[in-house]
């Protein structure tokens, strides 16, 4: 199986790395937008600046898309057309109308579309929705999220262009979101609160559940230090936490240098890649479906739709 | 050091009144007068404990010199034993909520200034010294501007007549709304704007909400929610909870009043328990209390701030029939 990445930021890099570690795949070049095409060498995979010359050159099976969000569009829909299978990171797009003509053309063309919804392959968050479909906690009253990040938008610029992300809400949230509809079904309606200052995005977002459950995310771009996470559960018959810094070896340095230590053999984004080219060669449905990340899209854009009109918005109004 | 008379009316209240009185007691500008309660097995303990005057109708207990009483009963009678007590001329500490409705607590307020008496509202949270230093921080600039509060007041069904709305006067909103939102009107110094709220329930087989969400927004821009639900269950380690996350431009702070614990795993409970070690809260409300009595000092938590965070556990109620934001300020002009 021949793949390309698409894209060679922080994601890209991410993705050329887990698919080295697939058996019988093979990483067959990476497609740069970057004014350094340096940075990607250490993949001994052949870097173009040109999506057409990689794609005639290498012939990819896979192109894994990991380009910035208002790009998706336009690069899911160039690789339809030459018959290739897409990955494509999350957010699925910046509005439905473009992640339906996402959806429908790679139906046309008989390609798979896979949406990287990551978070459902973390064993954290897996362990937690088995608990949960196990009927650990019993049915669920509230749940609530929080993911903290710092500004993406300090590094990389185009993050600060709303327009382009999306903002925290669908660019970070979403994972969040995504995953309360994976664990509790169906959305009834979503209300949203946000705050902006310089190099900080927060989101508040309460969601009401069809069958009454209530969950309230945080969003946070903007968080001094490294990424936090957490997810809580509130069921009538147990409760659930999970939260990261839970890692079993604690390692105390002078020396700052050193990088941390990575304690699981499975990194999420391999047991990602992994299940969506086992899929596509067995042709079975993924965990997380192009539904499944069009639903995401969509109460992340109730919640945007709420803040600015300072009101509760159904989902069934949502399109 | 002058002293006071401090009489006890009502221990409906699961806890908090015992704990008050244990601190009361030992206070050296105190002397408890008695306790009132309709059911003397209720206060047997205490009776026997510290030889105190038992008085089974409240208004007897009004009827002596008493400077000051400390009212823990069922929220429903908030109103009329604050406003008897206020024409008795007695000081007054209240429990939270202050009321159940705005004309009441209006009433109580005006009556309590009427007999030029202070009315202080239960607020223990404020007196955490993990929140006073927060506080401290916030009003020195640390955090920067204030742009949103994330808290939590979680707990176990409280059941009795906590379930009861004709006694409680609602579920989960209506108990745990307050205690949150009075450390957001202190720590934003801010009005509220409007309230929305989510609410079901979900938790337990009974006539009142225990999962609430409510939204708020201040005048100042600040943006608040607070998980008020019973969503606790005899297997967590702690019985309820009291955090906050705050978001500034300058950083976050994140509070666990109760975070001051150690973990117990016990065979005979099944199940692990986290015992708190930190500053006893009550001790420094009731203090807080007496020392504003005693030197003719404004109390640090009035009638005021009681009224302000349970309008806006009632607006709570209001969203929830209008299915949106109700806007604060309209919705108490609408009750008067």
């Amino acid at each position: 199986m021949k793949v390309a990445v698409l894209g060679s930021g922080f994601m890209g890099k991410t993705h050329a790395e887990a698919l080295k570690q697939i058996k019988n795949v093979e990483l067959v070049g990476i497609y740069t937008t970057s004014h350094n095409p340096q940075s990607v060498t250490s993949f001994d995979s052949p870097i173009y600046t040109s999506f057409d010359k990689l794609m005639m050159e290498q012939k990819p099976d896979i192109v894994s898309v990991c380009l910035p969000t208002h790009l998706h569009k336009q690069y899911v829909l160039k690789a339809a057309e030459l018959g290739v299978h897409i990955i494509c990171e999350k957010p699925i797009a910046l509005n439905l109308e473009d992640a339906r003509e996402m959806i429908s053309v790679c139906e046309e063309k008989k390609v798979k579309l896979f949406i990287g919804h990551v978070l459902r392959f973390f064993p954290e968050y897996h362990q937690l929705k088995t608990d949960v479909d196990t009927g650990k906690v019993g049915n669920i009253g509230v749940m609530h999220t929080r993911r903290a990040n710092d500004h993406p938008g300090i590094h990389h610029k185009w993050y600060n262009d709303y327009k382009k992300s999306g903002g925290v809400i669908l660019d970070l949230m979403i994972h969040d979101l995504d995953f309360m509809r994976y664990l509790n079904g169906e959305v009834k309606s979503v209300f949203a609160m946000n705050k902006r200052a310089d190099n900080l995005d927060y989101a508040l977002v309460t969601l009401l559940f069809e069958n009454d459950a209530i969950a309230n995310l945080e969003g946070l771009w903007g968080r001094p230090g490294s990424l936090e996470y957490s997810c809580e559960v509130y069921g009538d018959k147990g409760v659930l936490h999970l939260r990261n810094g839970k890692d079993p070896v604690k390692v105390s340095l002078h020396d700052k240098d050193i990088k941390t230590i990575n304690p699981l053999y499975n990194d999420p984004y391999y047991l990602q890649l992994s299940h969506f080219i086992t899929c596509l060669k067995d042709n079975e449905e993924p965990i997380v479906t192009t539904s499944d990340a069009y639903e995401a899209a969509k109460l992340s854009l109730a919640a945007l739709k709420s803040i600015n009109s300072s009101k509760p918005v159904l989902i069934k109004d949502v399109t | 050091m002058k002293k006071i008379k401090v009489g006890m009316i009502s221990f409906a209240h699961a806890g908090h009144p015992d704990s008050y009185l244990s601190f009361l007691i030992n206070h050296p500008n105190v002397e408890i007068i008695g306790l009132a309660h309709h059911d003397k097995e209720r206060l047997q303990k205490h009776l026997d404990a510290y030889a105190l005057p038992y008085y089974a109708n409240y208004e007897e207990l009004l009827q002596t010199d008493c400077d000051a009483v400390i009212i823990c009963s069922e929220y429903v009678n908030h109103a009329k034993i604050v406003m008897e007590a206020a024409e008795a001329k007695k000081h007054i500490l209240c429990e939270k909520p202050l009321g159940l409705s705005i004309p009441e607590m209006r009433a109580m307020i005006k009556t309590c200034k009427e007999n030029n008496v202070q009315l202080m509202t239960a607020f223990p949270s404020r007196f955490s010294k993990p929140i006073q230093e927060v506080k401290k921080m916030i009003d020195r600039g640390g955090l920067g501007e204030v742009l949103a509060i994330k808290g939590t007041n979680r707990g176990v069904n409280p059941g009795s007549w906590f379930i009861d709305p004709l006694k409680s006067g609602g579920g989960a909103l209506m108990d745990h709304t307050v205690h949150v939102m009075d450390l957001m009107f202190w720590l934003t110094n801010s009005e509220v704007k409007d309230v929305y709220t989510e609410a079901s329930t979900k938790f337990n087989d009974i006539d009142v909400e225990d999962a609430g969400i409510v939204h708020v927004t201040f005048n100042n821009g600040t943006i608040g929610v607070i998980d008020t639900s019973w969503s606790l269950h005899e297997s967590f380690p702690r019985s309820f909870d009291l955090t906050l996350q705050i978001t500034g431009t300058k950083g976050s702070i994140f509070v666990d009043v109760l975070g001051q614990s150690n973990e117990l795993y016990s065979k005979e409970t099944k199940k692990a328990t986290w015992e708190f070690w930190g500053d006893n809260i009550d001790q420094y409300l009731v203090n807080a209390f007496v020392h504003a009595i005693v030197h003719n000092e404004q109390v640090p938590i009035t009638g005021e701030d009681g009224f302000n965070s349970t309008a806006v556990a009632l607006a709570t109620y209001e969203s929830l029939r209008m299915k949106e934001p109700v806007d604060y300020n309209s919705f108490i002009q609408s009750k008067l």
